[in-house]
C-alpha cells in the first residue's frame, strides 16, 4: 500500500496491470507489473522520455496538459518498444498531485502479444483484449471461411454458366422445338425450332422474359382440333405431371409428338418444358410400314404361308398366325423357343443346322424339311429362308415362310409310282417286242434265205411262183414287224436322223424301179416328176426320207384301183444353201372319208376296218411318216375325197450339199464277190438254220470259212487261228456276242484283236447297233438280211482293214479335226501336196551333202505333215536315216522317197474326189 | 459444436485418408453439410454421428477416433489457426487448463449461439488437476479426452489422464483427474 497516495497498489496491479503514476515534474514515479515485464527500468524516466501522445493532439506535454486529457482516451506510443501503443486514460491525485495512467497494451492479434512477449494472463481478468483478439481471430476465419465460399460459388458460377451456355446451345440446335417457362409462364428459353413450329415470327432471343400465357390462343389455329389443344394444355399445366408423346395433327397435315416436363426444385413448382417433335415422315412411314405389313400379312395368309421369325439364336421371336394353323402351337407356345427343336426329328436337323449355316453367312435359301406338328402329325414344308439385318447391317435373325406341300409331296409320290410302273410297262414293252422281234426275225431269215437260194435253183415255173409267194408273205411279216420296232424307236426318242449327201436322181430311180411294177401289176399309171430346179445333192437321212416316200406311195398304190399315182418333187424355198423341197403323192384312190381324217395319223389306226381286212396293213405307216416328217422339222398334210382319190403333201426343210460321198454298193456284186473269195471267215451261229442259209451264202461267195455254235467255241477259235472277218450272233446259249466280242478283243492270246466283227442279230430293236459298237464290234446287221447286204458288210470291213493295214497314210485324224468341214480338209491336203515335194528334194540334197544339221532342221519342219496324214511309219523311217548320217543309204531314202510319192498320188485323187 | 472442430474432423480425414473416404463418411453420417463454417454452431450430434460413421468406414474404435479427432484439433487445426492465441494464452498446459473455464465463458459471450462445455478447475495441488467437464450432450468424452492430450503434447508436458466419473453413468458431468509426474 503506498500510503502517499493512499491506493493499495496489489488491488490496482489486479486491475491495472500496466498502470504507471507520474509527479508533477513528468517523472514516472510507479508501474504496474505488466509493465514493467514489457518496458522494464520506468522508474525515474520522464514521461516524455518514455512515451508519445498520439491522440488527442497535445502540443506542449505538461502536467497540467495531461491533467487536461482525464476525460479523453488517451493513446500512448512507447519510445522505447516500437509498435508498442497503449490505450487508457489520466486520472489525477490531488492529494499527491501525481497523474495516474489507467491503461493496456492495444493488440489486435495473438502474433502481437507474442511479438510484444506478453501472455492474456499479463492482462487483467476484466480486459476485453483477449476478446478482441479472439473476435478479430473469428473475424479472420470468417473470412477465411468467405473466401472459400466466394471462390466456390465463383466456381460453381462458371461451371453453371458453362453448363447453361452449352444445354442453349444444345438446345438451340435441337431437332425438337423446346420451351422452358418459369413459374409463371414468362420464356426463360426458347429455340428456333419451336419458332418455326408455331410460326412465332421472331428470332429467340427477344423472347426470353416474355409471357407465353396467350399464345396458346394465337397458335390454337394450326391445329385441327384448336380447342382440344388449348383444353388439353390448360389441363397439363393444372397436373403438372409428365407427358410423353402426345400426338398433335395440324391442320397442313403435319404431325407432332409433344412432351412436358414440370421442374420442381426442393418440392417447389418452378416451371415447366415442352418439347414439339415433327414426327410427319416418321408417322407416315410408319403408316407405309403398317399398311405394307398388313397387306403383306394378308398375302401371307390368302396364300396360306406359315411366317416366323427368329434371333440369331434361332429362338423364335414372332410368329403369324398361319404359323400356328400349320403346326397345332399356338403363338405363346412358340415364342422363344428354338424351331430346331419343336418341330424337327433328329434326321431332319441336319437339314436344318445346313440352312442355319447359310443364313449366318447373310445367305437366302428355298428348301423342303418334313416337320412335326403339335398332334405328332408329320407335314412336309416348303421354307423360303432369308436373313434379316439391321440398319448396320448387322444379322439379327431371319425370317421363314412356310408353305405346305404336303399334299403335293404325297401327288409327287404317286406321279413316281406312276412314272416308275410306267418305265416298268415300258421296258417290259420294249423287251417283248425285243424278243418278238428277235423270235420273228430268226425264222424270216431262215425263209427269205432259203427261198432265195431255192429260187436260184432249177424249178417248174409253178414252184418259181410259189417261192416268190412265200418271199412275198415274209417280207410282208418283216415289214410289220420293222413298223413296229419303228414307232418304239420314234417313242422312245431314239432315232436320229443321219446326215448324208442324197442324189435325188438314184432316190427317184429306186422309187421308179421299186413301185412301178407294182403300179403296172394294178393297171394303174405311175408317174414320177422331178423339178429341173431341185438341188442334185441334199443332205439329210436317206433311208429315213425312202422310207417316208416308201409309205406314202405304197399306200397310194395299195388303195388305188384304177386311175393313176402320181409323184412329183419341187422346190417350194431355196436359198444359197437351203432348200424346202415339196413332195406331193397323189392318187386316185378310194379316198378317205372326212370322218377319219382326224385319226389317219394316229398309232394302229386305218381309215376304216374294212381296209385292214381288204388291203392288210398294221396301220402304223402314216403315223411313222407324221414323226419322220416331224424329225426332218417339216409338214405333212392331206386332202381327201371319198372315191376320188387322196393328195398328201410333204415339205422338208434341207440342206444343199455340194458334194456327191453318197455310196452305192448294191449292184457291184461281181467285184465284191471277188474281194472276198477265199477270205477266212468265222461264223458265229447258234441256230441251225441261220448256219444253214449263212454257210449256202459263204459257200456260194466261195469263202473259207468255220464255224462255231457259242461264243465260247468262238473265243477258242479266235485264240488259234486268223480271220479276216468275223460274223458274230448275238444271243446265244453260255456265253453271248458281246461277252465272246470282249474276250476275241482283249485275250492275250487272241489272233484276232482287230479283226472286224460284223453283229448278225435278230435284235433289231432301238440301241442295239451301239451296244454292239460299244462291245467292240465294227458293224451290224439286222436278220433278216438280203445276200447282199451281207456281202456288202463282209467286203466292206475286209476292205477298210486292208486299208489301215497296208496305207501309208490315214486320214482318220485329219477327217476328226477338219469336223466335218470339207474345206479344211482340201486346204490341208493341198498344203501337203505343195510344199512335200520340194522340201523332200531339199532333205535329198542335204543326205547327199551328208548335212547333218539341214538334214534334221528339214525333218523337223515335215515332222507336223506326216503325223497330221498319219504317215507315222514314213516319216520314223525319215528321221531314222537321219540318225544314220553320213553313213545313211541313198537307196534307203529312195525307198522312202517312192513311198512318198505313192501318199501324193493318193492324196491327189483325193483332193480331186472332194 | 463449434464448426472448427467439425472442419478439423474434415482435415483429419481427407489429410490422412483421403477425399473419397471423407465423402463415404459424410455419407454414412448422413450429414449434408458440404463445408463447415468455422464460427457456425452445429449440433454435437453431427460430430457424434462423424467420429461413428469414421470409426465404421476406417475401422478404428470410436474412442480411437474421438481421441484422435482431438489431438488433431489442437496439434494440428489449433495450433495452425488458434496456435499464437494458445500460446498467447498461458505460459503451460497446466496454466492453459486452469484458464479454460475463462476462455469458455468469453466464447459464450462473443459466440451468443454457441452453447460452448463448460470446465470447472480444482487445482487439488501442484501436480494434480481436477477438471469437470459439462456438456449436454453424451458421447464426446473421449474427444475431450484427446483434445487434453493434446494440450500436453502441445506444451511438451507429460501428465496422466483419469477419466473418473462419465456422464451417461449417471453423473451429470465428466470428471478428468491430470496428474504431473514432475511437477
Amino acid at each position: 500500500m503506498d500510503k502517499a497516495l493512499n491506493i493499495n497498489e496489489n488491488k490496482l496491479n489486479v486491475l491495472f496491470p500496466f498502470h504507471f503514476f507520474i509527479d508533477k515534474d513528468l517523472r514516472v514515479i510507479s508501474t504496474g507489473k505488466s509493465l514493467d515485464k514489457i518496458m522494464p527500468g520506468c522508474i525515474n524516466c520522464s514521461f516524455n522520455e518514455l512515451f508519445n501522445i498520439k491522440r488527442p493532439k497535445t502540443d506542449i506535454v505538461s502536467f497540467n496538459s495531461l491533467n487536461n486529457l482525464s476525460n479523453s482516451v488517451v493513446i500512448l506510443r512507447s519510445k522505447t518498444k516500437s509498435n508498442l501503443i497503449f490505450r487508457g486514460q489520466f486520472l489525477l491525485f490531488e492529494e499527491s498531485e501525481t497523474l495516474l495512467f489507467a491503461g493496456s497494451p492495444w493488440v489486435t492479434s495473438s502474433e502481437e502479444l507474442t511479438h510484444h512477449n506478453l501472455v492474456l494472463s499479463d492482462f487483467a481478468i476484466h480486459n476485453s483484449i483477449s476478446d478482441l483478439i479472439q473476435i478479430m481471430k473469428s473475424n479472420e476465419m470468417v473470412m477465411n471461411d468467405i473466401k472459400h465460399l466466394v471462390n466456390s460459388l465463383e466456381k460453381q458460377k462458371q461451371e453453371i454458366n458453362s453448363t447453361s451456355t452449352r444445354l442453349s446451345a444444345l438446345i438451340q440446335n435441337m431437332h425438337s422445338g423446346i420451351l422452358l417457362e418459369d413459374e409463371n409462364r414468362k420464356i426463360v428459353l426458347i429455340n428456333q425450332t419451336f419458332c418455326d413450329i408455331f410460326k412465332i415470327p421472331l428470332s429467340p432471343e427477344p423472347l426470353k422474359g416474355a409471357d407465353y400465357t396467350n399464345s396458346v390462343e394465337q397458335s390454337k389455329h394450326l391445329f385441327t382440333d384448336p380447342e382440344n389443344y388449348v383444353e388439353r394444355i390448360e389441363n397439363i399445366l393444372e397436373a403438372k405431371k409428365p407427358v410423353k408423346n402426345e400426338l398433335l395433327y395440324l391442320t397442313d397435315g403435319k404431325i407432332l409428338e409433344r412432351d412436358f416436363i414440370p421442374v420442381f426444385a426442393d418440392d417447389k413448382y418452378q416451371g415447366h418444358l415442352w418439347q414439339y417433335r415433327d414426327v410427319t415422315e416418321e408417322k407416315n412411314a410408319q403408316e407405309k410400314i403398317k399398311a405394307s405389313e398388313e397387306k403383306y400379312k394378308g398375302i401371307l395368309e390368302n396364300f396360306d404361308l406359315g411366317l416366323i421369325e427368329v434371333d440369331v439364336n434361332e429362338l423364335i421371336t414372332k410368329s403369324y398366325p398361319r404359323f400356328s394353323t400349320l403346326t397345332g402351337y399356338s403363338e405363346e407356345e412358340l415364342l422363344n423357343l428354338k424351331a430346331t427343336e419343336l418341330l424337327f426329328e433328329q434326321e431332319d436337323k441336319l437339314v436344318l443346322e445346313k440352312q442355319n449355316e447359310l443364313r449366318k453367312k447373310g445367305l437366302p435359301s428355298v428348301y423342303e424339311v418334313r416337320i412335326k406338328t403339335k398332334s405328332g402329325e408329320p407335314k412336309w414344308v416348303m421354307i423360303s429362308g432369308a436373313p434379316i439385318f439391321d440398319l448396320k447391317k448387322n444379322i439379327v435373325g431371319s425370317i421363314g415362310i412356310h408353305w405346305d406341300i404336303t399334299l403335293l409331296k404325297e401327288k409327287e409320290q404317286e406321279l413316281k409310282s406312276a412314272k416308275d410302273t410306267a418305265e416298268k410297262s415300258a421296258l417290259i414293252k420294249q423287251q417283248f417286242l425285243a424278243n418278238m422281234s428277235h423270235e420273228i426275225r430268226t425264222p424270216i431269215n431262215v425263209i427269205l434265205g432259203l427261198s432265195d437260194l431255192l429260187g436260184e435253183s432249177k424249178l417248174q415255173e409253178q414252184q418259181l411262183q410259189d417261192i416268190e409267194t412265200i418271199k412275198s408273205s415274209a417280207n410282208h411279216l418283216l415289214f410289220i414287224i420293222n413298223d413296229i420296232l419303228d414307232i418304239s424307236k420314234i417313242e422312245s426318242g431314239k432315232v436320229e436322223l443321219r446326215k448324208d449327201s442324197i442324189d435325188l436322181n438314184i432316190l427317184i430311180e429306186n422309187l421308179n424301179k421299186q413301185f412301178r411294177p407294182l403300179a403296172d401289176r394294178k393297171n394303174i399309171q405311175f408317174n414320177l416328176e422331178i423339178s429341173s430346179l431341185v438341188p442334185k445333192f441334199i443332205i439329210g437321212d436317206e433311208y429315213r426320207l425312202q422310207q417316208i416316200l416308201n409309205n406314202l406311195i405304197s399306200n397310194a398304190i395299195k388303195f388305188t384301183n384304177k386311175g393313176s399315182v402320181n409323184i412329183s418333187i419341187r422346190p417350194i424355198r431355196q436359198q444359197t444353201k437351203k432348200c424346202t423341197l415339196q413332195f406331193n403323192i397323189v392318187d386316185t384312190g378310194i379316198g378317205i372319208d372326212k370322218k377319219d381324217h382326224a385319226k389317219i395319223f394316229e398309232n394302229f389306226i386305218q381309215a376304216s376296218n374294212n381296209n385292214s381286212r381288204e388291203y392288210g396293213g398294221t396301220g402304223l405307216g402314216l403315223s411313222i411318216v407324221k414323226e419322220l416328217v416331224r424329225l426332218y422339222k417339216g409338214n405333212i398334210s392331206f386332202t381327201s375325197e371319198i372315191n376320188e382319190g387322196t393328195s398328201f403333201i410333204v415339205e422338208i426343210p434341207f440342206d444343199i450339199s455340194e458334194i456327191n460321198n453318197t455310196t452305192n454298193n448294191i449292184n457291184e456284186n461281181n467285184n465284191e464277190e471277188s474281194v472276198i473269195k477265199n477270205k477266212n471267215i468265222l461264223l458265229v451261229e447258234d441256230n441251225e438254220l441261220n448256219r444253214v442259209v449263212a454257210t449256202r451264202y459263204l459257200e456260194k461267195w466261195a469263202v473259207v470259212y468255220d464255224i462255231a455254235e457259242n461264243g465260247i467255241f468262238a473265243v477258242e477259235q479266235a485264240c488259234s487261228k486268223n480271220y479276216d472277218v468275223i460274223l458274230m450272233d448275238i444271243q446265244m446259249p453260255q456265253m453271248d456276242g458281246y461277252h465272246a466280242t470282249k474276250l476275241i478283243r482283249t485275250l492275250d492270246n487272241s489272233n484276232n484283236k482287230l479283226t472286224p466283227i460284223i453283229a448278225l442279230t435278230a435284235h433289231a430293236v432301238t440301241g442295239e447297233k451301239e451296244k454292239c459298237i460299244n462291245a467292240g464290234m465294227n458293224d451290224y446287221l439286222a436278220k433278216p438280211f438280203k445276200p447282199n447286204d451281207l456281202l456288202w458288210k463282209i467286203t466292206s470291213a475286209i476292205k477298210e482293214n486292208l486299208k489301215t493295214k497296208n496305207s501309208n497314210y490315214n486320214l482318220n485324224y485329219l477327217n476328226e479335226i477338219a469336223a466335218g468341214n470339207p474345206d479344211f480338209l482340201k486346204q490341208s491336203l493341198y498344203v501337203f501336196l505343195n510344199e512335200t515335194p520340194k522340201m523332200f528334194n531339199d532333205l535329198k540334197q542335204a543326205l547327199l551333202n551328208k548335212n547333218i544339221t539341214d538334214y534334221k532342221f528339214i525333218a523337223h519342219k515335215i515332222k507336223t505333215n506326216f503325223h497330221i496324214l498319219g504317215a507315222h511309219e514314213t516319216f520314223n523311217k525319215i528321221e531314222s536315216i537321219g540318225k544314220k548320217l553320213p553313213e545313211s543309204s541313198i537307196k534307203e531314202f529312195e525307198e522312202v522317197e517312192n513311198i512318198v510319192s505313192l501318199i501324193c498320188d493318193d492324196l491327189k485323187t483325193e483332193l480331186n474326189r472332194l | 459444436m463449434h464448426g472448427v472442430v467439425n472442419k478439423a474432423i474434415n482435415r483429419l480425414i481427407t489429410e490422412n485418408y483421403g477425399e473419397e473416404d471423407w465423402n463415404e463418411i459424410k455419407k454414412d453420417s448422413g450429414a449434408d453439410i458440404d463445408y463447415f463454417l468455422s464460427n457456425e454452431s452445429y449440433d454435437d450430434s453431427i460430430t457424434f454421428k462423424l467420429a461413428g460413421s469414421a470409426s465404421k468406414v476406417l475401422n478404428f474404435s470410436l474412442k480411437q477416433v474421438l481421441t484422435a479427432f482431438g489431438e488433431y484439433w489442437n496439434l494440428n487445426t489449433g495450433q495452425k489457426q488458434y496456435g499464437s492465441l494458445m500460446q498467447a494464452g498461458c505460459n503451460s498446459a497446466r496454466e492453459f487448463i486452469i484458464n479454460l473455464p475463462h476462455f469458455h465463458s468469453r466464447v459464450t459471450l462473443i459466440h451468443p449461439k454457441l452453447t460452448p462445455p463448460e470446465f470447472k478447475i480444482h487445482e487439488i495441488n501442484d501436480k494434480v488437476l481436477a477438471m469437470y467437464y459439462f456438456r449436454i450432450c453424451n458421447g464426446l468424452t473421449y474427444l475431450t479426452d484427446g483434445l487434453i492430450q493434446g494440450i500436453g503434447k502441445m506444451f511438451n508436458e507429460n501428465f496422466e489422464i483419469k477419466i473418473t466419473q462419465r456422464k451417461y453413468h449417471g453423473s451429470d458431468r465428466d470428471l478428468f483427474e491430470l496428474t504431473w509426474q514432475n511437477g
